[in-house]
């Protein structure tokens, strides 16, 4: 009986416990604006991590602004690891990252995703 | 020099001395375990001979070697200088090997006595082999221009001066909470080497009586390490907290679990010689945990989902740590299952109403916990692999899905302690559970009138109390027996204060945020807090001025004075503060101060205004003032201190000349700071300056100024220092640090108990020699029944 219970229960626990990892480990995806209002309102240090789809729309060495989906502009400070593609202007991709606030707001992006 | 070449003469004694005691263990030779045994106290002889030198260069500050100048520095005192020995991944691994060969010069004459020497020191030499190479790929002994000759540095270039330790590590905790923890990932070795030993052997039951007080050493001291972990964090970092399910958390908290379940699942083996593959896989997962964790939080695959900082420890070092972990892995698995049908004996079905049975549900409760753990930290590696972005899951996930388990383990705990082994008597198990039971349900309704409303939290109180009542009863019965009985009820009854402690503090604190004037006291909630003033201390650093700031707690019935500080550092080139809470300790509760800013009184009234936009002059409501423009530096030119002006344009009604507020900008390390030049409106004694500009260069028509008006006519007082705080209550924290305690109190006494338990079986065994063969090693059964808990 104890050897049919704990095979029952591994078999179902461990889909179960990917399943309840899957439904608390996704990042929202928004626009700069919807970020940049959490960021305003979260009490944490830092506001949460999130995914902007984004439109590379000026890139030089020291800076690189992109494009939301509603077409916000904003600036994207990318510190993750090289991206497999280079990032070129045009070029549509999934940003994670979180916003930092004040006046002149930016997207600090530590992954990239091809959209 | 002689630093790097003992690393690599260490990793040939550690592969010499494996080698030794496999040709032993082939050969059934005792000249090579002669050999193995002279290698391995060589090698431990020469691991605390390299610690002993890295410790003398860290004190001799000897910065030509890498590791010294990147933790350490001339002004550390000596405590935190020894502590700079394991700050680093290369001084940890150090001293995680230290201890592994440590514990190996102890495990080697204790294996040799119960006859496991070859077997045992055969597999925990060869994790030593792993250790060793570690070392040779994360030397400690590096020289400063090797590592930096990319960037033209040669013998010739010292740097004068380390960088020095993370100003987060300056504390007692430090050298303490490392060690221990490291004890206790050491001694995890021990049982995994003894179950291995037991595989080859093929003999399935004594290791366990062996292995026993082992396990329950490194189950203590690394519950004890972990719990000085969150006692750290929570009495330092100032978040308020002692656990935040952090990926280094979970990766001491998982390998724990699985040691858990081990006991209790030893201790059904014990009596009644079943689980036997259930204890071999839950050895080798307890250390292969070990492996995971290091793996994943020293290979930087977590880098980026954490708090804590991962560096990347290089490409060799990586695969160092992934060929470690799935060696072991699979050689574990391999053994377990070629020796399957072996260990088939004695195989029986547990009957639901007996302790091994309910013993067996509750490791497989813990097992669960260490499952989901397990699940969530590596979540952002799953993620990865499966291309998806790398995102840590959300503290709710442990959260949520502990408040379902630790009620159901506390459940089966207090349950599988009503049982007898083999069979229960039915009209016992009823009264106790009458008894227990009844306690509990008006103790929890007691907890429900005193505040306790969320279901959740009424279940997790309810099993509390249930397993609270269920080992304080039988546990006072054995202690008046024998106290070395004891330790399992003691550990229990630690767990359900850690758990009442849990509850209360992280469901029931009260949270304030409070702007402090100095000596200005302020009411917040059911305290009134008086910033009193601030001391500089720790002077000799010059990275950073460290304050001390000091807040009177008072209320009806007490008066106290905390310390909180909050100090900037160059360390991380000023970019967040560094703080420690100001802390009241107490029985009933804790009040908990942490800085969140200090800053002056304003002593201007101040109105924030954009171009071409309006103000009212906060001194007369009928005037309305209108900002045309900010001049830009160029039109203003420098102040006669050099430093550069802007202005902004200020119309005010019937004038028909506008004002112009000056302001000087100086550029500090951070932010412009900007000093007003007052400018008088015309007709009154009010003058207006400009405090600050906020450019917007996307569009330079939305900057935006801060304005400041005060009365000419006034002295301008002094202002005072404003200090900001998170200020909070929490009831009875007090019982997660003596929870823990106690709990580690109970695996004393339980070590103690099966150490004694083995002299006497040894004793036994030298009359009259117990038989070796698979599964048929007799052993003297304690004559209690109730006991055998861990």
């Amino acid at each position: 009986m104890l050897r049919r219970i704990i095979i029952i229960a591994v078999i179902v626990l461990v889909p179960i416990a990917f399943y309840v990892a899957s439904q608390y480990g996704e990042l929202d995806d928004v626009t700069f604006t919807q970020a940049s209002r959490t960021e305003a309102t979260m009490e944490g240090d830092q506001a949460p991590k999130v995914i902007i789809v984004s439109s590379i729309t000026q890139l030089s060495d020291a800076e690189m602004f992109c494009e939301d989906r509603e077409g916000t502009r904003f600036k994207v400070d990318y510190t993750g690891s090289a991206p497999e593609t280079p990032f070129a202007a045009g070029q549509v991709v999934r940003f994670v990252g979180h916003v930092h606030g004040g006046a002149t707001g930016y997207f600090h992006a530590t992954q990239v995703y091809a959209k | 020099m002689i630093g790097q070449i003992l690393i690599h003469v260490l990793f040939g004694l550690s592969v010499g001395s494996a080698i030794s005691y496999w040709m032993a263990w082939f050969k059934n030779d005792e000249t090579y375990t002669k050999v193995g045994r002279t290698l391995f106290a060589t090698l431990a002889f020469g691991l605390f001979l390299s610690a002993s030198m890295l410790i003398i260069n860290i004190i001799q500050h000897r910065f030509e070697y890498t590791y010294v100048y990147s933790y350490s520095s001339r002004e550390l005192p000596l405590h935190l200088l020894i502590a700079t020995f394991y700050s680093g991944q290369e001084g940890s691994f150090l001293l995680w090997t230290l201890l592994v060969s440590l514990i190996g010069v102890v495990l080697t004459p204790y294996a040799r006595r119960h006859g496991y020497e070859t077997a045992a020191m055969s597999m925990y030499a060869l994790i030593l082999c792993f250790l060793t190479l570690l070392l040779v790929a994360k030397n400690p002994f590096a020289y400063y221009y090797e590592s930096f000759a990319a960037q033209g540095m040669t013998l010739a270039d010292v740097p004068l001066n380390g960088k020095g330790l993370n100003p987060l590590l300056h504390n007692a905790w430090i050298t303490i909470h490392p060690p221990i923890l490291f004890t206790g990932f050491a001694a995890m070795s021990v049982s995994f080497a003894f179950a291995m030993a037991g595989l080859l052997k093929r003999d399935y039951h004594k290791w366990i009586t062996i292995a026993l007080p082992w396990t329950l050493f490194a189950t203590a001291i690394l519950g004890f390490g972990i719990m000085l972990g969150g006692f750290w964090a929570y009495e330092t970092l100032g978040w308020g907290g002692f656990w935040g399910w952090d990926p280094v958390e979970n990766s001491s908290l998982i390998p724990w679990l699985v040691t858990v379940a081990l006991v209790h699942t030893m201790l059904v083996q014990k009596r009644t010689h079943g689980l036997v593959k259930t204890n071999m896989a839950l050895a080798i997962s307890a250390f292969v945990m070990v492996l995971y964790s290091t793996f994943l939080t020293r290979s930087g695959v977590l880098g980026d989902t954490s708090v804590h900082s991962f560096v990347d420890p290089g490409k060799f070092a990586f695969w160092i740590l992934l060929a470690f972990m799935l060696t072991f892995t699979v050689f574990g698995a391999t053994m377990v299952l070629r020796r399957r049908s072996d260990m088939n004996i004695n195989r029986e079905d547990f009957d639901p109403k007996t302790r091994e049975f309910m013993l067996s549900i509750g490791a497989s409760l813990v097992m669960a916990s260490a499952i989901f753990v397990t699940v969530g930290t590596s979540w952002p590696v799953i993620m990865e692999i499966i291309g998806q972005p790398k995102v840590a899951v959300a503290i709710d996930f442990y959260n949520n899905v502990h408040r379902i388990l630790v009620p159901a383990i506390l459940i089966v705990n207090a349950l599988s302690l009503f049982m007898q082994w083999r069979h229960t008597n039915g009209k016992d198990f009823n009264r106790h559970l009458a008894i227990s039971g009844g306690a509990a349900v008006v103790l929890t309704l007691l907890s429900v009138v005193a505040g306790i409303r969320d279901l959740a939290n009424i279940a997790l109180v309810a099993s509390a109390w249930f397993a609270f009542v269920t080992n304080a009863q039988l546990g006072w019965s054995f202690v008046r027996k024998s106290p070395a009985m004891a330790g399992a009820y003691i550990s229990h009854l630690g767990i359900a204060l850690l758990v009442f402690g849990v509850i209360a503090s992280s469901t029931y604190s009260e949270q304030h945020h409070a702007v402090l004037v100095e000596n200005v006291p302020t009411k917040v909630g059911d305290y009134t807090l008086t910033y009193t003033g601030k001391e500089q201390v720790e002077l000799h650093f010059k990275d950073r001025e460290k304050f001390r700031y000091h807040v009177r707690i008072q209320s009806a019935s007490s008066d106290e004075t905390v310390s909180a500080v909050l100090y900037w550092s160059d360390f991380n080139q000023r970019q967040s503060a560094f703080l420690e809470p100001g802390i009241r300790w107490g029985l009933s509760n804790d009040l908990y101060v942490t800085p969140a800013a200090t800053d002056e009184e304003d002593v201007f009234l101040k109105r924030t205004v954009m171009r071409g936009g309006t103000t009212v002059n906060p001194f007369d409501s009928a005037q309305t003032l209108t900002l045309e423009r900010f001049t830009m530096p160029m039109e203003e030119g420098t102040s006669p201190e050099g430093l550069m002006q802007m202005a902004a344009v200020i119309n005010v009604p019937g004038q028909t000349e506008p004002v112009k507020a000056l302001t000087r900008i100086s550029m500090g390390a951070g932010a412009p700071s900007f000093e007003p030049v007052w400018a008088t409106l015309p007709g009154s004694t009010i003058a207006v300056g400009l405090m600050n500009i906020t450019r917007n260069n996307d569009d330079p028509t939305k900057s935006t100024g801060v304005l400041g008006f005060r009365d000419m006519s006034k002295p301008v007082p002094t202002p005072r220092q404003v200090f900001t705080v998170d200020f909070s209550v929490k009831p009875l924290i007090s019982l997660v640090w003596f929870g823990v305690i106690t709990m580690v109190l109970g695996f004393a006494f339980s070590i103690v108990r099966y150490s004694r338990l083995i002299k006497d079986q040894r004793t036994f065994s030298g009359r009259q020699p117990a038989p070796v063969a698979a599964g048929q090693a007799i052993e003297p059964q304690p004559t209690d029944t109730n006991a055998d808990q861990a």
